[in-house]
Order: structure tokens, then C-alpha cells, then sequence
């Protein structure tokens, strides 16, 4: 099923609903009336049946309705998620962490607005029309009152949905504000107690963001919606006054007369949902613009490159990261160690070597320079590395090679992990929660199982105690036997087998520094120039 | 972390959010009270539109002045008290979630970093922007639709009765079967639910989980194979979702069920009462008649109103479990010392809560210098914590402290900024201690030297952060110096220089000082061990 596939079977369902539970009020009303004057041999026992009947339909379509249009809605949603994730085939997100969860919400928003929003408006339309050709066709006393209401209806529906999508696009300004300013706040928690105040027992935070504007973009969505409701109230009142006012002579002794009048006093209940629905339609076009807003960048693929001698890059610096170049290589095998304080750019260097990140320099296998893009085979463990929520046999073997059983259990051995056995044992959300360490040396199993040609390891030792960094280091220096293993770290245990040492610190902070000079002074020198 | 909750919902906000006065219950009473007055002009204006009815059908005479202005003044009543409920609720929500957003920034400036630094950011905003207002949507509008949900029926029966017995026994006798269906099967979609639980953990997270993952999939090629997966978790997540939803929704059902049917019942009814084929109770007529069948769905429609807010009440069970006492107000927390005034403390049986970690005897002299150690993870951050009053604990040095950890956070606001912070000191005085810092070149160099904006790159490196973190602390005269690991992220040259640093900068000053690295056993006066959740002074 495609998106936007039209939901005939709930779109119906909701007007025999609407419909019916209307009919049963008029009809009953009718025959009250009728009844009260009724002449001999009046037939009463076929309206009687004819109104318990609609009072089954409308309980009937109602339980269908709730039910199918939620079944339509769930399978939506999935469509959307799966129909997103295939965009993001070979794709990064460049967005914060916030945009990337909102996602979830924001497909649920997509996929809702029929049964939230479009059902409503259709069997309020239809209710409306039937009503008119009806009161029409029966000539009913009144009959133009309904058309009036039709015109109030549209009038204020069409201000309720431009007013929504006004109120939609300060409510994601508002939101977006405060999750850079919350962002910055509470990622210097630890400098809150330099900021904390008290007087007079009332502690104060300077500084702290407020969502008070959120709210009240919130508030003023929902509350559009109820004063789009209480006017359209006000107009049937209104309608419903004047048409007993105006009553003619016609409406006596006419059990039908009854009608129109009914009709009105009841409109906000059988058309009154069809405003309560406007900020789902405010939540749908609210999360199509992030939707359309959100950016990718494309990985690439620079193919497959297994180094028979050695890797070098060159001049090699990761793009829009103020960092100087760095020159390097890496032998066909072995523990090569990347050190060098935080901050001066191991990380980026690393991920930019694996292709993740655009780089500017080259990088060199074997003497030939290779495109920019995924290399395959070539594997960067992060410092903090993902863990799937998911079984830890899929954890270990996420993509399409899969390690025979025993090497998994060895690996888990060998790198103390037996803890997380059986391999079906759930990991993340719903079951085990990983520390720090494990994540580190489960991350660090995975990409030794799926046979790199090349490793790119971030601070595989921070956060581990002293016999898992024993552990790690035996693991990496076994891995070093075959293939190059770049290992990025401040601190070196004395078990790993190092070749090599690369330090981009003392050339990394100096080199910055230098960067930094050279860009202060390139200013300077284009401000003389224009003096 | 927020303590788990057990006790239920209405009991967690009056201990910990009603206190002092952040929701008045007059409030709440007023708001109920025009629920109920509208339904009261309501069922009043139903009177007076039947009259005219009446006179129409039976009487066959034009409606008179006396009714007309009855019923358009109870519609236009009914009309404006609906006006002021939506405004008094709006009202009352915003000055509700005001003292919850204060509240909870004062717990945060409380427990500060030992609190914050437990969850994520993304964790934290979403606690702020939904949590909050899911506690006041239920307290303002879904408490006050059940008072009404529960007074109204109550009304209506007794002005029913009153007029008619026969139909209001009738309905007396049906009407608790209503909410007695709706616990049965609220219970029995709570069980199934719960049989599903599993399923609706692990498999709920799992789109924005592979969202996060995408490079990891790119670098083991499992893209395909994550995609397939996930499209069959979400059927089956859909699958246990129809299931419980198909229970659920006979909730709804039953209450439609019992008002269609009642209107359907009580029309025939009185239909055939005033046909003549049923006799019983006292006689009807069309006014009575027409009254009460225009009543009679005002008996449920509250619940049912109740029932289109309902899941406000499991959004704010899940905000109550998450924001435990974050919403109470708490207790000073903060030292009333002025700097200067610190001359040492001993604590006896000094204890933290969570974590446990325990300690017989610690004394900390003014002057002195104490090394903490123990290997990580042995809770040497949590006394340190503690010993700030960010934790709960049974002690805390009740001084004016500084506090340096090894990450060091950076404002993306000037220079300036990121060492005042919130207060004013003079230039002179910031280059002072920008000298003392050895930052003097650094900070010359820079464009706008003091007010140059950091951005979301400073353009500092590792050690010079952490010079710049002791710059922002030399500003504030504190008593006592914590130092949390300072160098734990620094090669060896710059480990030298920053301890050399802060033992010039911190001399007499009382430090406490937790490492890894090795520091000049000379330079200290005690050593405290933390050990298998204990602290042992030497």
C-alpha cells in the first residue's frame, strides 16, 4: 500500500457513522412528535424499528470505523518509516539528535491526518449536504437556515485551517529555539554552580531557557481549534432563534416541522468534532516542512581497497574542521598508534580516513589515490560506538557476512563478554543496557568479525579497568598480525605490540596554532590592503 | 535519577506538585463548576425549546415572547460559560506549568551536573517540553472532565426521575453498568498490553534506533538486511497494536452503545406512551416527552468528552515517572556561607544514598590538601558531588566552592562571557588571571581579543580549555577547590604543566583532588581512599 492511498472503507465507515447517530436523533424527535398527534391507524411500529436499526448501524460503523481507520493508520506510519529509510540508503543525517528522534513522531503525524482529520471533514460535508437535500426535498419549514449554517461552517473551517498553519510555523520556530538554547544550558551543567544564585531561600539559575513561548504556541494552536468550535455554536444558537422566531404558520401541527429546529440545537454536536480536529491537520503540515527540510549528505562508495603494502594520506584534513593538515602512513599490518591530546582532531582525521567524513588531502593505497567515499573493508570503531537494539547475535553480525557461531563465542571470550551470552539475549531498549567499556569491546568484536582489511580504533581503552584494557590491547595487538590497525589514544598500555607512532599533538596543537596565526594574519593583511 | 514512583498519580501531585499553592484548589473548583453550570443552562434551554415545540404541534400556535427569550438567554448562558471555561483552563494550565518550569530549574540548580550529566540532553529537553505540560493538560483538564463526568449523570438522573420515575429508575438501573463495561475492558486491554509489552519495547524504538545507526550500517554493508527487519518488526509492532487496540476500543464502543441506545429506547418509549400502548408511570406528554429524549444524551456525553482526553492521563503517569521529585520544592540547598568563612569541617558516619557510599570519618582542615583516589567507577565523582551538595547525602561542606572537572564546558558566547559568566568583572581583572593562566599569547592573539565569540569551535586545544576553566574559577574567591580528574584527557607534557599550574594557583586554598595520573605525593596533607563503596581517610 502506497501513502497516499485514498482510505475509502474509513472514509465511509465515519460518514455512516455521523450519519446515523444523527438520523436516530431526528427520527426520534420526529416520532415523538408524530405519535403525540397521531391519527388512528397511525403505523408506528415501523419508525420504532427503523430507529433501534440506525442505533445498531451507527454502534456497528463506529467500532468498524475506529478500527479499520487505525489499522490504515499503523500500516501508514510503517510505510512512511520504511519509505524514509530507503532515501537513506548510502546517506548521512546531518542533523542534531533531537531532529532524528522527532522523525518517529513525525511520521505517526503523516499517517494520522485521515482518520485525525480528512474523515472528519468528509462526513461533516456529507452530513451537511444530506441534511440540506433532504430538508429540501421534504420541504421542510427552514430550509435555508441550513444552507446559512453550510456558509458558517465553510467561513470558519477555512479561517481555522490558515490561522493553524500559521500558528504551526511559530510553534516549530519556538520549539527550535529552545532546544539550541536547552542544548547550550544543559551541556554546561557543569558550570552551574559559578551561576546558581539564592536570595531569600529562592534559588535562581541565570541563563536557564524557558519554553513558556513554546507552550503558548502549543496553547494558541488548540485553543484556535476551540474558538473555531464555540463560534460555529454560536452561529447555529443564532440560526436556531431566529427560525423560531420566523416560524410561520406552516410549522403547525407538523410533526416534521420539528426538524430543522433539532437540527440546529444538536449542529455542534454532530458537526462540532470537525473543528476539535484542526490541530492534527496543523500537526500533519508541521511535520511535512521538517520532513522536506531535512538534510542528508551522501556517503559515496570509493570501493574496495585491501592495502598490500601501505597506506599514506596527504596533506589530509577533514573538511570545515579548523584543524591542520596532517601527513601519515600505515604499513600493511601492524598496531600504528594516532596520539595527541582531545580536541586537536583524531576523531575526524579517523572518520575522514574511513570515508565517513569529506576530506580534503589525499588518501593513497598502495601508491594510487583513492576517490572520496566508504571504503569497503575498511572499519572505524567509534569512541562511543552504536549498539543496535537488537539480539546480540545480530549486534555482532549486523550486515550480510555472518561468522560462524564458535569464532563469536571466542570473540566474546577473549574480550571478556561472556556476561551477554546466550547470542539471542536482547541488547538495548526492552532488554540489557550496555556500559560504556562493554559497548566499547562489543563494537570492537563486530568489526573484527566481519574481516576488515583495515581497522580505524578510537579510544579503545578510556573507561576500561585495568584487565579489559589488558584484554583489548592483547585483541588489537592478535588483529595487528594481519592487517593495519590505526589506534587513536592519549594513553598506551604496555601490551600492545606498537609499530609505529604517529603524534599529531605536538604537531597538531603547534600546527594549529600556526593555522590560526596564518588566518589572524591573512586578516590582517586584507584590512591593510584596504586601508 | 529521579526516583521511581509507585504511589499513583493523583497522590504524587498533591505531595509534590500541589504544595505550596502551585495549584489552588479554587481553581480547580471554579472550573468545574462551569462544566456543570453549562449543562444546568443546557438541559434548561431543552425545556424551553420543547414548549415551543409543543406549541407548535399540539397547541398549533405560534411560539410566544416568554419562551423564545428563555431559551435564547439559557443558549447564549450555556454559550458564554463555555467561553469562560476554555479561558479559565488556558489560564489555569499556564500558571501551573510557570511554577513547574520553575520548579524544575531550581532542582536543577540543586543537583546541577551530578543530576544532568546521568541523561542525555535530548533526554532532558524532552522531560521540559512534554513531561511538563502532559502534568498540567491532566490536572486542568482531565481531572476537572472527571468531577464533571462524574456530577453530571448525577443531575441528570435526579431531574429525569423527578419528572418522569419510571424512565429515571429505568436509567438508574442501566446507567453503572457503563462504567462497570468500561473497567472490564480497560482491565482486559491493560493484560493484553501487557502481553505485548515486550514487543512494544523493544520493537517501538527500534526506526529512530536504525536512523542513529546509519553509518555503523554503511560501514558493515547491513543496510539491506536492517531495512528488511525493520519492516518486519513494524508489522509486527502494528500486529500487537490491533490486537490491544481491539479491545480497547470496545471501550469507546460500550459507552456509544448505551447512549445511542438509550436515546433509541427512551424515544420509543415515549412514543408509544403517547400513542397510548404503553401505560405505565405518569402521563406524558409531548413537552415532557421531547424534553427528556433531548436529555437523556447529556447522562454520557461528559464520559464521552472524558474519553476523547484520556490519554492525557497515561501521558502524565509516564511524566510522574519520570519527573519524581523534580517537581517539588526543594529545600535550601545551597551554602549561606560568604567566601572566606571556611575553617574546616569533620563529618561522622558520612553517608550517600544513591550510590551507597559510606565513610566513617572525614575531616577536611582549612588549608589542606587531600588527594582522592580509588579506580574508576569507585565513586570518587559522587563524593566529590556530594561534598558539593549536588547529591544527597548526609553531609556537605557548607562553603563556597569551585568545581573543575575534565571536560571542560565552553559558552559559544565571547571570551568574556565564558569567564564571567553571569557576572562583571573589570578588563584588568581578566587579564590578570587570563596571566596567572599563562593565556596572556593566546588571548593576544586572538581578533577581538576578550570579546571574540567562541562559536561552536572554540578555537582552543585540550590544555588550553582547561587553562581557561581555571582562569573562569581563579575569578570566584572560593573556599574550597574540587578537582575532578583535570588532566585525565591530556598527554603527559600538558598533565605537568596544568597540576604545576593549579598547585602555584590553589596554594592556600583547601583542595580536594581525585586522580588518575600521578601527582607529587609532597604536595598533599591527607590521602582518602574510595573503595568498594566506602572512603577511608589516611
Amino acid at each position: 500500500m502506497k501513502v497516499t492511498r485514498i482510505p475509502w472503507l474509513t472514509l465511509l465507515l465515519a460518514i455512516i457513522h455521523g450519519a446515523s447517530g444523527l438520523l436516530v436523533l431526528i427520527i426520534a424527535s420526529w416520532f415523538i412528535a408524530a405519535s403525540a398527534i397521531a391519527p388512528v391507524g397511525f403505523n408506528y411500529m415501523v419508525p420504532a424499528v427503523v430507529i433501534r436499526a440506525l442505533a445498531l448501524i451507527r454502534i456497528g460503523a463506529g467500532y468498524a470505523q475506529m478500527w479499520v481507520g487505525h489499522k490504515d493508520m499503523l500500516s501508514r506510519t510503517r510505510n512512511w518509516r520504511l519509505g524514509l529509510f530507503q532515501q537513506l540508503a548510502g546517506k548521512r543525517i546531518e542533523e542534531r539528535q533531537w531532529v532524528v528522534e522527532a522523525l518517529s513522531r513525525h511520521t505517526e503525524n503523516l499517517a494520522s491526518v485521515w482518520i485525525g482529520w480528512v474523515t472528519h471533514q468528509a462526513s461533516a460535508v456529507v452530513m451537511l449536504l444530506a441534511a440540506f437535500v433532504a430538508a429540501y426535498w421534504l420541504d421542510l419549514p427552514g430550509t435555508m437556515s441550513l444552507v446559512a449554517l453550510g456558509i458558517a461552517w465553510l467561513i470558519i473551517q477555512f479561517a481555522l485551517v490558515l490561522r493553524g498553519l500559521q500558528i504551526a510555523a511559530r510553534e516549530i520556530r519556538n520549539e527550535q529555539r529552545f532546544r539550541f538554547e536547552s542544548e547550550h544550558f544543559l551541556d554546561t551543567s557543569s558550570l552551574w554552580h559559578l551561576r546558581v544564585r539564592s536570595e531569600q531561600g529562592k534559588v535562581s539559575l541565570p541563563g536557564a531557557p524557558s519554553a513558556r513561548d513554546y507552550w503558548q504556541a502549543q496553547r494558541d494552536n488548540r485553543r484556535t481549534a476551540e474558538t473555531a468550535e464555540w463560534l460555529f455554536q454560536g452561529a447555529s444558537i443564532g440560526l436556531l432563534i431566529s427560525v423560531m422566531l420566523l416560524a410561520s404558520a406552516t410549522v403547525m401541527h407538523a410533526p416534521l416541522a420539528v426538524i430543522i429546529p433539532m437540527l440546529l440545537l444538536a449542529a455542534p454536536d454532530w458537526l462540532g468534532s470537525s473543528f476539535k480536529a484542526g490541530p492534527v491537520l496543523t500537526a500533519y503540515r508541521q511535520s511535512q516542512r521538517a520532513m522536506a527540510s531535512l538534510s542528508f549528505l551522501p556517503v559515496g562508495n570509493a570501493g574496495h581497497h585491501a592495502p598490500r603494502s601501505e597506506i599514506r594520506v596527504t596533506e589530509f584534513s577533514a573538511i570545515e574542521r579548523e584543524v591542520a593538515p596532517v601527513n601519515f602512513s600505515l604499513p600493511e599490518r601492524g598496531v600504528v598508534l594516532l596520539d595527541g591530546e582531545s580536541g586537536c582532531g583524531k576523531s575526524t582525521i579517523m572518520q575522514a580516513l574511513a570515508g565517513h567524513l569529506r576530506y580534503t588531502g589525499e588518501r593513497i593505497v598502495d601508491g594510487k589515490v583513492i576517490p572520496q567515499g566508504l571504503v569497503s573493508g575498511w572499519v572505524y570503531v567509534e569512541q562511543s560506538p552504536v549498539v543496535l537494539q537488537s539480539t546480540l547475535r545480530e549486534n555482532l553480525c549486523p550486515g550480510e557476512i555472518k561468522a560462524p557461531e564458535n569464532e563469536l563465542m571466542e570473540g566474546l571470550k577473549s574480550l571478556g563478554l561472556e556476561g551477554l551470552l546466550p547470542l539471542d539475549s536482547w541488547l538495548g531498549q526492552g532488554g540489557r543496557q550496555l556500559s560504556g567499556g562493554e559497548r566499547k569491546r562489543l563494537a570492537l568484536l563486530r568489526a573484527a568479525l566481519c574481516r576488515p582489511d583495515v581497522l580505524l580504533v578510537d579510544e579503545p581503552f578510556e573507561g576500561l579497568d585495568e584487565q579489559n584494557i589488558v584484554r583489548v590491547s592483547a585483541f588489537l595487538s592478535r588483529l595487528g598480525k594481519r592487517i593495519p590497525v590505526l589506534v587513536a589514544s592519549h594513553i598506551t598500555p604496555a601490551e600492545v605490540q606498537v609499530v609505529r607512532a604517529v603524534n599529531i599533538a605536538g604537531r597538531g596543537e603547534e600546527s594549529e596554532h600556526d593555522s590560526w596565526q596564518r588566518g589572524v594574519e591573512r586578516t590582517e593583511r586584507a584590512l591593510d590592503q584596504i586601508r | 535519577m529521579p526516583a521511581a514512583v509507585s504511589a499513583s498519580l493523583p497522590k504524587w501531585f498533591s505531595s509534590t506538585v500541589a504544595s505550596e499553592g502551585a495549584a489552588p484548589r479554587s481553581a480547580f473548583a471554579l472550573l468545574v463548576f462551569l462544566g456543570v453550570s453549562k449543562v444546568i443552562s443546557v438541559i434548561l434551554a431543552y425545556w424551553y425549546f420543547s414548549v415551543m415545540i409543543q406549541d407548535w404541534i399540539v397547541n398549533d400556535r405560534l411560539t410566544t415572547q416568554a419562551p423564545l427569550l428563555a431559551m435564547s438567554v439559557c443558549l447564549l448562558g450555556a454559550w458564554l460559560l463555555q467561553r469562560v471555561r476554555i479561558h479559565q483552563t488556558e489560564h489555569a494550565k499556564a500558571s501551573l506549568l510557570a511554577s513547574l518550569e520553575r520548579r524544575l530549574i531550581t532542582q536543577f540548580g540543586c543537583q546541577q551536573h551530578a543530576l544532568i550529566r546521568q541523561q542525555s540532553t535530548y533526554y532532558w529537553q524532552s522531560l521540559w517540553l512534554q513531561h511538563l505540560p502532559a502534568i498540567a493538560d491532566w490536572h486542568c483538564e482531565y481531572r476537572v472532565q472527571q468531577s464533571i463526568a462524574a456530577l453530571v449523570p448525577l443531575l441528570v438522573l435526579a431531574v429525569i426521575g423527578w419528572m418522569n420515575p419510571v424512565i429515571g429508575i429505568a436509567l438508574l438501573i442501566a446507567l453503572p453498568v457503563v462504567p462497570l463495561f468500561m473497567i472490564v475492558v480497560g482491565k482486559g486491554a491493560a493484560r493484553l498490553h501487557q502481553r505485548h509489552f515486550k514487543a512494544f519495547e523493544r520493537l517501538g524504538g527500534m526506526f529512530v534506533d536504525r536512523l542513529k545507526a546509519l553509518p555503523m550500517l554503511a560501514t558493515f554493508s547491513a543496510y539491506e538486511r536492517q531495512k528488511a527487519l525493520l519492516g518486519r518488526a513494524s508489522e509486527q509492532l502494528n500486529d500487537a497494536t490491533m490486537r490491544v487496540v481491539t479491545v480497547a476500543f470496545l471501550s469507546n464502543t460500550v459507552l456509544d452503545f448505551f447512549a445511542t441506545l438509550c436515546v433509541a429506547l427512551v424515544a420509543v418509549f415515549i412514543g408509544f406512551t403517547l400513542l397510548g400502548e404503553i401505560q405505565v408511570g405518569p402521563a406524558i406528554d409531548l413537552l415532557t416527552g421531547l424534553w427528556i429524549l433531548l436529555t437523556v444524551p447529556l447522562l454520557l456525553s461528559e464520559m464521552k468528552a472524558l474519553g476523547q482526553i484520556y490519554h492525557q492521563k497515561a501521558l502524565a503517569q509516564s511524566a510522574c515517572e519520570a519527573l519524581g521529585d523534580l517537581v517539588s520544592e526543594p529545600s535550601d540547598c545551597l551554602s549561606s556561607r560568604p567566601a572566606g568563612s571556611f575553617r574546616g569541617e569533620h563529618f561522622a558516619d558520612f553517608s550517600v544514598m544513591s550510590p551507597t557510599l559510606k565513610a566513617p570519618s572525614l575531616s577536611v582542615s582549612e588549608g589542606d590538601w587531600i588527594r582522592l583516589e580509588g579506580n574508576s567507577g569507585a565513586g570518587k565523582t559522587v563524593l566529590l558531588e556530594a561534598l558539593a551538595g549536588q547529591r544527597e547525602a548526609s553531609h556537605r561542606l557548607n562553603c563556597q566552592y569551585v568545581y573543575l572537572s575534565q571536560q571542560v564546558a565552553l559558552l559559544p558566547g565571547t571570551l568574556r562571557d565564558n569567564l564571567c559568566l553571569d557576572d562583571h568583572y573589570a578588563d584588568d581583572t581578566l587579564w590578570q588571571v587570563l596571566a596567572q593562566v599563562q593565556l596572556t599569547p593566546w588571548a593576544r592573539r586572538l581578533k577581538q581579543q576578550l570579546d571574540t565569540p567562541f562559536g561552536e569551535h572554540p578555537p582552543l586545544s585540550g590544555g588550553e580549555a582547561q587553562r581557561l576553566a581555571i582562569a573562569r574559577l581563579l575569578l570566584r574567591d572560593a573556599d574550597v577547590w574540587l578537582l575532578d580528574e583535570p588532566t585525565a584527557h591530556l598527554p603527559q607534557e600538558q598533565h605537568v604543566a596544568i597540576i604545576d599550574l593549579l598547585r602555584v594557583c590553589c596554594i592556600h586554598k583547601t583542595v580536594i583532588w581525585a586522580s588518575h595520573k600521578s601527582l607529587p605525593e609532597c604536595w598533599f596533607d591527607r590521602v582518602w581512599t574510595v573503595k568498594d563503596g566506602e572512603v577511608l581517610q589516611q
